[in-house]
Order: structure tokens, then sequence, then C-alpha cells
């Protein structure tokens, strides 16, 4: 057993003390004597502060004691020791599609975890693939486990190719001071749609980009100008990139009011045209992750997975007349739309440099340099309530003539 | 327990007050024959003045010697004495039993009433006394035959202080008594009791009004929930920090009472339980004290 917030012991101690002084000094009622010229005696409250040579009211005193202890106790925060080892790990499982084979880098990964040690994922699939959130939530483990440890070793079960870090990775890593281990899985290839397919009119103006974009290598990809049916489903959880492109999308997805905005923007491509903007990208219960926004950043198109391929919704409306749909800058932004779920990783390996910083060469971070973080004890709940029914006992304990 | 009185109990204080007189403050009405000084003149042997005979005066009260040596006519004029007819009141109410254990306010009070009426009837005054005891106050009626003061100690030996008995009433049944004493602590219905007076005092009545104060009542032990025998509800704290508030309080109330008394022509006496009865009576007994004479 051990106390997070010791002090309060110090200061329920003292609390008791005080009670059991404060009942030596209860005010009480004098002893009534007769005096015929009692009226010439102010009329105040018929009560005196007395010493008394006894503690009064023993029950009370008892019952109000074990209520200041409680309370005390329940702040103390009292809490079980954890069995305490030198080392205990912390293994973060990059579960990125930068990763060829989950089930491969998963057994990687628990052949480190023993009992005690913590499994964090990291990247998950329809996010930003990098190892900072990873990363984040192992300091927040290392903060769990720091009582139950000695030194904190971290585990990284990472392909370390360079979608696996960003920009906050580094500062990230630094907070961990202490060396990782990098365990290395296979990285996933990644290859372009090969084929685009319009649904669509023949006078619709995006069969012109597409024809003008021309073939790529990789898997399909299917743009659909109206809501998908079901074989379009099918294609995408086939794993086929499946694009929800109304030729009106204010048709399928009105927007309050329309406006106009100058420029959207999807990866490396931007296309500054007057574009009308009249629909709303529908909310969605699955995670989404937003693929283009228009320049006032409102996103003007989101992937969702969907089983091993994805579905993608643009609210993107192109106009019939002009060459919009004839310039390079709208090819552009066709082939980053139809380009591959949770858009192009790099897979090539990260750096040396980057690896080395990672790996930071040196002695285990002592467990007590992870943050502290607070800790909710259930015998403080318990404690807390024990101390709420005894001060109701002490209300109905106390003294008619003493109550307010 | 109540303490008893008889009247050898009173028999130093009656030895120490042996030679004390108690002469009236003015004039006494004619009356029988006594050592205090009469209104009416002309016909004891006490000679005062001469005066010269006037038309209608009676011829026998002139000095005929005188006529015979100088031949002119004057009246022998002589002071009468008379008797002062004393009624000593008791207040016999509750508040009087105080201490509780020693009720020395009313033992000091039965003292002063014994040794009063002793002093008057060493000069052959009629007294009597009025204790105004529940259910209906005891009297012994003015005399001045022999047995009188154990007559006097036995009425205030009857009975122990009890019951809010009223001065006023006893006071207002004694119009015409040429001296009435009145023994009490005031705390009852003073202010009807000092109407009562005063009209004793208009209709020619001496009154001496004697305070009784417990020793007790001024230094009163803390803490203490003080309560009024005579009106349980009054319940006050009597600690630390009343006490000095109570002390002040009741100096102005007594102060205040002699004030009042005194306008109203009675003679005032405040008389503290622990001072000697022979002593409180001879200051009783002697000239007025002045205003500020008030003795604690």
């Amino acid at each position: 057993m051990t106390f997070l917030a010791p002090l309060w012991l110090a200061a329920g101690a003292a609390a008791a003390a005080g009670l059991v002084l404060v009942h030596f000094f209860a005010r009480r009622r004098p002893r009534p004597a007769p005096l015929p010229t009692a009226r010439f005696v102010p009329d105040i409250a018929a009560r005196a502060p007395s010493m008394a040579s006894r503690p009064t009211d023993l029950l009370l005193l008892l019952v109000r004691l074990a209520a200041v202890v409680a309370i005390g106790l329940a702040l103390a925060r009292p809490a079980r020791t954890p069995a305490r080892r030198p080392i205990r790990r912390v293994v973060v499982l990059d579960r990125s599609r930068a990763v060829a084979s989950a089930s491969e880098a998963t057994d990687s990964a628990r052949a480190w975890v023993g009992t005690g040690d913590t499994l964090v994922g990291a990247g998950e699939r329809s996010h930003v693939p990098t190892l900072s959130s990873g990363l984040i939530a192992a300091i927040r483990a290392a903060s769990v486990m720091r009582d139950r440890a000695d030194s904190l070793e971290l585990v990284i079960v990472s392909p370390f190719v360079n979608a696996s870090f960003d920009a906050a990775t580094d500062s990230i890593r630094r907070l961990w001071p202490g060396r990782a281990r990098l365990v290395q899985v296979r990285a996933a290839t990644q290859a372009a749609p090969a084929r685009i397919t319009l649904a669509g009119a023949g006078d619709d103006p995006l069969r012109a980009t597409v024809a003008l974009l021309g073939g790529r290598a990789g898997a399909e990809s299917r743009i659909v100008r109206a809501l998908p049916a079901g074989g379009d489903s099918a294609f995408a959880r086939g794993g086929g990139v499946l694009v929800a492109w109304p030729r009106d999308p204010g048709s399928v997805w009105p927007e309050r009011t329309t406006d106009t905005v100058g420029a959207v923007m999807a990866g490396e491509a931007v296309v500054v045209a007057p574009f009308v903007r009249s629909a709303t990208l529908p909310p969605s219960h699955a995670p989404t992750l937003p693929i283009a926004h228009w320049v006032d950043g409102v996103p003007a198109a989101i992937e969702r997975a969907f089983a091993s391929g994805c579905i993608r919704d643009v609210a993107i409306g192109v106009p019939a007349v002009g060459d919009l749909a004839l310039r390079g800058s709208m090819r552009r932004l066709v082939d980053e739309l139809t380009g591959p779920c949770g858009g192009r990783l790099s897979l090539a390996p990260a750096d040396a440099t980057v690896l080395a910083a990672m790996r930071h060469d040196g002695p285990l971070m002592p467990a007590h340099l992870a943050p502290p973080v607070p800790r909710r004890t259930a015998a403080s709940a318990w404690l807390l309530a024990l101390a709420a029914l005894l001060l109701l006992a002490d209300m109905a304990l106390r003294p008619r003539s003493s109550r307010p | 327990m109540a303490p008893r009185h008889s009247g050898t109990d009173y028999g130093r204080l009656l030895d120490s007050l042996r030679g004390v007189t108690w002469p009236a403050r003015h004039a006494a009405l004619a009356g029988t024959a006594g050592t205090h000084r009469s209104r009416l003149r002309g016909l004891s042997a006490e000679f005062t003045e001469y005066r010269p005979y006037r038309q209608g005066d009676d011829p026998r009260r002139l000095d005929w010697k005188l006529l015979a040596r100088t031949d002119r006519a004057y009246l022998r004029i002589t002071s009468d004495r008379a008797t002062l007819t004393t009624v000593i009141v008791v207040d016999a109410s509750l508040s009087m039993a105080f201490p509780e254990t020693t009720h020395a306010k009313w033992a000091q009070a039965c003292r002063l009433a014994v040794g009063l009426a002793a002093v008057a009837h060493g000069s052959g005054d009629p007294v009597g006394v009025v204790v105004t005891a529940a259910p209906r106050p005891r009297r012994v009626e003015p005399r001045t035959r022999r047995g009188v003061l154990a007559e006097i100690a036995r009425v205030l030996g009857a009975g122990d202080p009890a019951g809010g008995q009223a001065l006023a009433p006893a006071l207002a049944a004694l119009r015409g008594t040429p001296r009435v004493a009145v023994l009490s602590d005031f705390l009852g219905d003073a202010d009807e009791t000092l109407r009562r007076a005063r009209e004793l005092i208009a209709g020619g009545t001496e009154v001496h009004a004697v305070h009784l104060v417990a020793r007790e009542e001024l230094e009163p032990r803390a803490p203490t929930l003080a309560t009024d025998p005579e009106s349980p509800e009054v319940r006050r704290p009597l600690i630390a920090e009343t006490l000095p508030v109570y002390q002040r309080a009741f100096a102005e109330w007594r102060r205040l009472t002699g004030r009042t008394w005194r306008a109203g022509g009675a003679v005032f006496t405040e008389v503290v339980t622990d001072e000697p009865a022979a002593r409180a009576v001879r200051r009783i007994c002697g000239p007025a004290p002045s205003a500020s004479g008030v003795s604690a």
C-alpha cells in the first residue's frame, strides 16, 4: 500500500487533533443558577466556551474523527504498490498502409511484449501513416507504467519508410529520454491505379480530362457521376478506388447557400477557377480523410475506407463551359483524386540519420522521468463515501440544542 | 434550606442597638406623649420660649411670676413630645430568598426589621410589621407592649420568602401611619411601590426605603446561566463577556432607584447583606445621608 498524496495524511492527522481539541473547548450552556438580578445580564446566546477535563460527546467525537480520517485517507489516495520490475517495454506497432503484412508486423510486435509490457498502435489505415501518434501513445503508456519499473524500453515495430515520419515525429521522439529498439518489418509496395473508368454521359467535360490523363500502372479507379450503385460498392470492397463525383454535387449534397470559390487543392494539384460551391459533403460515422480542400479550407473531397478499398466523395462541380477540363492543373487534380487509397505514400526506406535519431543510442529511460499522470484509486471513492455516511451520522447524533 | 430565626437569635443585635434612637425627620402629629418632637406646643414641662400675650390666649398659660416681677404679660411656650407609630414592611418575595443556600438577603432583612423595631420600641413608639408573604401578608399591629419584638421575630421567622408578592398593596393599607420602613430589593413592583410610597409621603408619613442587596448580586459567580427565580423565563448567560456589562447595568439601576426614592421624599438606604446589621440600623436611623451616600 502506498499513498499518492501523503501530505494529506498529515493534514488529516492535524485536523483530527484539532477536532479533539475542539471537543475539550466545547461551547456549552452554563449551569443554571438563580440570580434575582438576572434581568441586568445582556441577553445573548446562552452558550459559553468552557474547558472540560475530558472530551465531551465521546460518540460524536469518534464519528467525527472517523470522518476526518476517512477524508484524509481518501485525499491521500491510497493505492496498492504495483509489482516493480527492472525493465518494462512499451512496444509501438506501426499499423499503417506502409506495412506490407499487418499480421507479420503484429507477430513481430508480440514477440517483444511480455507480461506487464504495453503494446500501442500507430498509423491507423485511414489516417496519416506516421509514427507520431504511436510515440505519443507510448509516452502516455510510460506515465502509467512509471511506478511498475525502474527503466522503460521503447520498441518500435515499423517498416521505417519515409512515410513513417512527419515533421513532428522527431520532436515527439525526443520526449522519450532513452534509447529505442527499432524492429523493421517489410514495407508495402504501392502502385497507382492503372485505369480510370468514368461512368458518365458523353458530354461530360470530365471525360476529356480523363482521356488526356491517359493510362497508368496499378489498380483500377472508377469515377461515378451519380450516387454509387451496388456494383460500384462491390468494386470498392474488392480493393478499388471508387470516386463518387456527381456531375451536379448540389443536387446530391445540397448546400444551404451557394457561393463561389476561387480554387481547390488536392495534394500537389491546385486548380484556380471560379468554382460554384453548391454542395456540402455529408457527415460520416466512419473515419474520413479530407483529400481536397477549397481555398478557404473547407473540404472539397473526402475519403473513407471501405473493406480493402476506399470510397471518395468529391463535391467539386466541373463547369461544362470553358476549357477548365482541358487544363493541366485539372488533370493533376483528377490524378490526385483517383490516386491510391490513403494517398500516395513515400515507401522509400528512411534515411540512416533519421533512423539513428529514432534509435537514440544511450541508456534506457528511467521510469521516474515519465510524466506523472493523476491516478484514480477506487479506495478514495469508497473512503469519501464512508466519510459522507459518517457526516450524516454526525448530523443525527449532534445534540438538538447545538444544531443550527 | 431556609434559615429560621427566633427572638434569641437577635440577642447580640439588640444588645448592640441599646441606646440607639430613631428620631423623626420632622415634627410628629400630636398624640400620646413620647420622645419625638410634636407639632403641638404648650403643656409640657420642657420650656422653649416666651411670647407676649395676645387676646384669646389661654390665661392659664400666662407666666404669673414674670407678670408679677415685670408687670408684663407673657406666655410660657413649651414643646410637646409625641410617639411615632412605626410599621416595618418586609418584602418576602422569592427574590429575597437569595443566595439559594443561605438566604442571606432575607436573613439580613429580618435582622434589620427586628433592629429597627427594637430601636423604635425603645423610644416608646408603637411598632408593627407587615410581611408580604404568600398567600396573604403576615402582620403584627403596631403596639408598645413589651412582647411586641418577640412577636415580630416570630412572624418574620414563620415562613420563607416565596412567590412574587407585591409590596404596593401593603403600602396602600398603611395610609395615615406616621412612619413606614420598607425593606426590599425593589425587584418586583418597584414603580407601583414608589407611587404608593409617594402617596404616603404626601399624607405626612415618613417613609424609609431600605434597599437590600446581596453580595452575590454585586459579585456573581461566572459562568452560570443566571435565572430569575421570580421569572424563570429570564435566563441569561453570565460569562466573562457579560459580567462587566451586568455589573455596570446593576450599579446604574441601583443609583437610579436611590435617586428616584429620594426625589419622592423618602429616606433611602442601601444595605448589603454582608454589612453588620447593627451598623446598618444605625445608618438607617441616623441623619439622612446625602444623595451620593449610597453604600455598596
